[in-house]
C-alpha cells in the first residue's frame, strides 16, 4: 500500500493515466464510425447499377487509401492500448500487491 | 486476388473488364474492416476494464 503521505503525490498520475485511458477509448470510437462510414459508402456504390466500373474502380482505389491509412491508424492507438494494459496490471501489482491478469480472466 | 491494375500515363487504372475482381476485392476489404472493427471492439473493452479499475 501507498503510505498515506504519499497518496497526494500518486493523484497526477493516476488521472494522468485515467486521462490517457479515457482518450484511447474515444479515439477507438471515432476509428469505428469511420469505418461504418466506409461500409455504408461501399455498400450504396455497390448495389448502384448506375455506376460504371470506372467509376467504380475510382472509389475502390480511394477506399483502398483510406483502408491502409485507418487501419495503419488503428494499429498505433492499438499498440498504445496494450501498453496501457501492461502499465494497468503493473499498478495493480505495485499498489494493490494483487497479480491477477484482469484481462485474460474476463475472456474466459 | 485483387482486382487486376493497368498502367497508364503513370497512374495506376483498373481494368474494367474484371468486375469480377472488383466484387472480390470488395469482399477482401469488408472482411479487413470486420477484422479491424473487432480489434476496436477488443481494445475498448479492455479500456473499460482499466477505467472501471480506476474508478
Amino acid at each position: 500500500d501507498t503510505p498515506p503521505g504519499l497518496q497526494h503525490e500518486n493523484v497526477a498520475p493516476h488521472e494522468y493515466f485515467k486521462a490517457l485511458v479515457q482518450s484511447s477509448e474515444q479515439q477507438m470510437q471515432v476509428y469505428r464510425q469511420q469505418i461504418e462510414d466506409m461500409e455504408n459508402h461501399m455498400a450504396s456504390i455497390a448495389s448502384d447499377p448506375s455506376v460504371t466500373p470506372q467509376v467504380l474502380g475510382e472509389v475502390l482505389r480511394k477506399q483502398h487509401e483510406s483502408f491502409v491509412s485507418l487501419a495503419a491508424q488503428i494499429q498505433t492507438i492499438h499498440e498504445a492500448v496494450k501498453a496501457q494494459k501492461e502499465q494497468y496490471l503493473n499498478y495493480r501489482k505495485v499498489f494493490h500487491k494483487d497479480t491477477k491478469d484482469v484481462f485474460t480472466a474476463r475472456r474466459k | 486476388s485483387q482486382a487486376r491494375l493497368t498502367q497508364g500515363n503513370g497512374e495506376l487504372s483498373l481494368d474494367p473488364t474484371h468486375l469480377e475482381d472488383i466484387q472480390q476485392h470488395l469482399k477482401e476489404q469488408q472482411s479487413g474492416l470486420q477484422h479491424l472493427k473487432q480489434i476496436i471492439q477488443e481494445d475498448i473493452d479492455d479500456l473499460r476494464i482499466i477505467e472501471e479499475g480506476l474508478a
